[in-house]
């Protein structure tokens, strides 16, 4: 699986709309096959702009984004995950879980067990014939991420997904996504306002700025990657934490 | 409103207030002192009801007909032509105006016409009740079908759905609940449409229809007889939403949040 | 005594503040949409300098069937009788009765069968002159049409309108069955359609259908035993306030209706055109030739028949007839829809 996830290459990449200003300009970077990246900046920096130029939804203005070729050819499988859960109200969580494979032509039987072992995964084992007004908040994010898992993607872009939710239901998601992650071995690119959380997820913390459109800065975390919520209470974590907010107000300020 | 309470109140409000308005109703007609061929008394009505029972059901039941006719046919060509106007950019540039523009033609004026046409009887009554129907059908359908989230829609193109699976898996189902809106307002004007229908194209071979009675009785001086008709006709539309609704209902109760402002007010 | 909208036209002229011309617009609003055109004048002893102000509700617009009133008022025969009579004219929403009812109309036309419903309903409204001593209702077929008699037209579809007492006499009469469509007044369909059927006017429809170059038929209703007059009717408070009033008035449109059909009936043909452009000369001659050669108007002296009698035999005949087949639901005393103390 790990073997799977490309490595993919950013260079130069701009993007203004229109005639509009530049919301993304000059992105050098390039990442590893498996790599967990966070995109953390002000509003209206391009980060989500970013996220979907990776996904294919929007193109660069200028540069271009490479995904390395693999063995087989074939363009890497991107999973996206919206800030909204983006559910369809008229499925089970079953019906949504399976839904990407549906229009794949995958037949039923195949899709269904798919399905049921994914909804088992992300733990809504007990209510997959659910519709979605039956859940909560944080149950309509872990549908959502198990049906970006269906096709057993590449790579998974993640646009601030669990801003939503209370703090508590946040921390057990992304314990559960870093598990999935170590498991899977995609890589992730996962946009957030939380240092804290950029931080227990990231392997680099990507940093844009806004007026004028910019990569400010990478910052590495250095903490050991299999990470679990007793990780939070450290004081290693802490200092990291600190150590990215002291890095990234010092790099925004100038 | 407390749980226990729910019951009771909606069952005595619009008992006390019914009371209230045929006391009003007797009221008007006493002060006026107003003949029943001005102003029936609602006995009287009722006693019309009860008087033309035979001809009165016979007639509820071809208007009950021709409705259901007219309301099927708007509702399903109605869907169709959504579909057709959903999936075609052309027929929805070129062809969509002329359903919003048709919706405002008066229907009276399209009864003389279709009477010439297809002539009297129930094809003539059913296409009037299909005619006034059919463009909120598609007015609203189309305007389901175009109002999905943008972020269902891309969810959609980025797992590389085709144009039909965007179709029939994602706004099909996602318009249901304004093809309900459509359908309920057809059930209301099918009754309307069937009735002005069968004041230009009834026929007494045909059942005649509640149109037809009131056109007899507006002859015959029968004031009371003419708001027994009306009367039916309101019970026969109030049938026909409460159909629509159920419908809805059974389609939509498991996903959508809408339902319970159907019947219930609050 | 009927007091008609003097009131409120009055209430316009009081100088009586802003309200007072507020109401008075309304209520002037309201006069000029009730369709009347002036002040009601009611002297108790009208003359010609002072006339008693009468409003006249005809059933259709302005048509030779009409022709004696227009007569009457074109030649002066209300104005010497101390009568300014206002005709107005009718159509398929005119509610006429509703107008006499409400005293905005003091006569009104219509036939004895449906007088007699507006009794058997209540209404207080008496029968006071016959404008035709015959119906001149029928039915129009093509000239072709296998239908010979009305018993043939037993299933056929005909466009009348539905609820009239003929549709009933006919079909209980003769046991059979009528497929009734609504009458749309229109002459397209009949046109269209070779084997098609319609309620007619023996005045008038034939005329136009000719013209149009059908051949057609006309099986009067009158042959088939449906023959009530047609009349005018009134208020029977206002007959019995105003005896003299409506006495004047049936004495001087019985003078212009004998006038219309004896005499020349150019001054009555020259107001119908005026009101109604689709009366041509040839048309209102064509009409006033069926009126005067059926003795429509005149009946027939030797069955004691005259202009604008009415007879309580007849009366009661019908009465009977239409109640023995079920279209009267009761019994009705002659008197609560019929008066010939004007007709003696």
């Amino acid at each position: 699986m790990i073997a799977k996830a490309p490595e993919i290459e950013f260079r130069r990449v701009s993007k203004r709309f229109g005639a509009g200003p530049l919301v993304l300009d000059g992105l050098d970077l390039k990442v590893s096959p498996g790599e967990f990246i966070c995109v953390i900046g002000p509003s209206g920096c391009g980060k989500t702009t970013f996220l979907r130029m990776v996904a294919g939804l929007s193109r660069p203005s200028g540069g271009e984004i490479r995904f390395d070729a693999q063995a087989d050819g074939t363009r890497p499988e991107l999973a996206f995950i919206f800030q909204d859960a983006t559910l369809l109200p008229w499925l089970t969580v079953l019906g949504n879980i399976e839904l990407p494979l549906r229009l794949r032509g995958e037949p039923r039987a195949e899709r269904r067990a798919t399905a049921a072992r994914l909804t088992a995964e992300v733990g809504l084992g007990a209510v997959g014939d659910y519709h979605p007004r039956q859940l909560s908040g944080g149950m309509k994010m872990r549908v959502s991420l198990a049906r970006a898992l269906s096709l057993s993607p590449d790579v998974l872009l993640l646009d601030e997904p669990f801003g939503a939710l209370d703090a508590i239901t946040r921390n057990r998601l992304n314990e559960d996504l870093l598990a999935l992650h170590r498991r899977e071995g995609w890589t992730a690119f996962f946009v957030t306002h939380s240092v804290t959380e950029a931080v227990f997820l990231a392997d680099r913390i990507l940093v844009l700025a806004a007026e004028p459109a910019r990569v400010e800065t990478i910052i590495p975390v250095d903490l050991p990657r299999a990470r679990t919520l007793a990780l939070r209470e450290s004081d290693e974590f802490h200092d990291a934490v600190a150590e990215a907010t002291r890095r990234m107000h010092s790099v925004l300020a100038r | 409103m407390s749980p226990t309470g729910t019951w009771r109140e909606y069952i005595g409000w619009p008992l006390l207030f019914g009371a209230g308005l045929l006391g009003l109703w007797y009221a008007v007609k006493g002060i006026f002192a107003l003949p029943a061929y001005t102003l029936p008394a609602p006995h009287e009505v009722l006693g019309a009801l009860f008087d033309q029972r035979t001809a009165l059901a016979r007639a509820a039941l071809a208007t009950a007909k021709g409705s259901l006719a007219g309301f099927s046919a708007a509702v399903g060509l109605g869907f169709a032509l959504s579909l057709l106007i959903a999936a075609f950019r052309v027929l929805r540039i070129g062809l969509y105006p002329y359903v919003l523009f048709m919706q405002m033609v008066p229907i009276i004026a399209t009864a003389a016409i279709i009477v010439t046409w297809l002539d009297a009887g129930l094809p003539s009554v059913a296409a009037i009740a299909f005619l006034i129907g059919f463009f909120p059908v598609v007015a609203s359908t189309v305007a389901g079908l175009h109002s999905v989230p943008s972020e269902q829609v891309e969810l959609f193109r980025l797992y590389k759905a085709r144009p039909w699976q965007e179709l029939f898996l994602l706004r099909v189902p996602s318009s249901l609940p304004y093809f309900f809106t459509g359908a309920k307002i057809a059930a209301t004007l099918a009754v309307i449409g069937s009735v002005t229908g069968e004041i230009f194209a009834g026929s007494t071979a045909r059942g005649g229809g509640l149109g037809f009675m009131i056109l007899i009785y507006k002859s015959s001086v029968n004031t009371p007889g003419i708001f027994a008709a009306t009367l039916l006709c309101c019970l026969l539309g109030f049938l026909f939403v409460g159909a629509v609704l159920l419908l809805k209902r059974f389609f939509l109760r498991k996903w959508h949040d809408s339902l319970d402002t159907d019947f219930n007010p609050l | 005594m009927a007091r008609f909208t003097r009131h409120r036209f009055q209430s316009a002229l009081t100088p009586n503040g802003r309200a007072c011309t507020a109401v008075g617009l309304i209520a002037a609003c309201l006069f000029a949409l009730a369709g009347c055109g002036g002040p009601d004048h009611e002297p108790a002893e009208p003359t010609p300098e002072n006339p008693f102000r009468v409003v006249l509700q005809t059933d259709w617009f302005a048509q030779p069937e009409h022709g004696g009133f227009y007569q009457a008022l074109e030649k002066g025969y209300y104005r010497e009788a101390g009568l300014d009579v206002e005709i107005l004219e009718g159509g398929p929403n005119a509610m006429s009765v509703q107008k006499v009812l409400s005293r905005r109309a003091h006569f009104a036309m219509n036939r004895a069968d449906t007088v007699m419903t507006f009794a058997m309903r209540g209404m207080p409204v008496v029968m006071v002159m016959a404008t035709l001593q015959h119906d001149p209702q029928g039915i129009l077929l093509h000239a072709d049409d296998p239908a010979q008699t009305i018993e043939d037209l037993d299933g056929r579809r005909v466009m009348a309108v539905p609820g009239l007492a003929w549709i009933a006499y006919v079909e209980r009469k003769y046991g059979i069955t009528l497929d009734i469509v609504p009458h749309d007044f229109g002459m397209e369909r009949f046109l269209a359609d070779p084997r098609f059927i319609q309620q007619c006017l023996v005045t008038n429809e034939p005329y136009y259908m000719e013209k149009h170059g059908a051949e057609v038929r006309v099986l009067r209703l009158s042959e088939a035993g449906f023959n009530p007059y047609h009349g005018i009717y009134c208020r029977r408070d206002f007959a019995e306030a105003r005896p003299d009033i409506v006495q004047r008035f049936i004495d001087a449109s019985i003078r212009g209706w004998t006038d219309f059909i004896e005499g020349d009936p150019a001054p009555a043909f020259d107001a119908i055109a005026a009101r109604n452009p689709k009366m041509t000369p040839d048309f209102m001659a064509y009409a006033h030739g069926r009126l005067v050669e059926d003795r429509l108007v005149t009946g027939f002296p030797e069955r004691g028949e005259a202009v604008g009698r009415l007879g309580p035999e007849r009366m009661r005949a019908l009465h009977d007839e239409l109640h023995a087949l079920g279209i009267l639901d009761e019994r009705l005393p002659l008197e609560t829809f019929f008066t010939d103390e004007f007709l003696r």
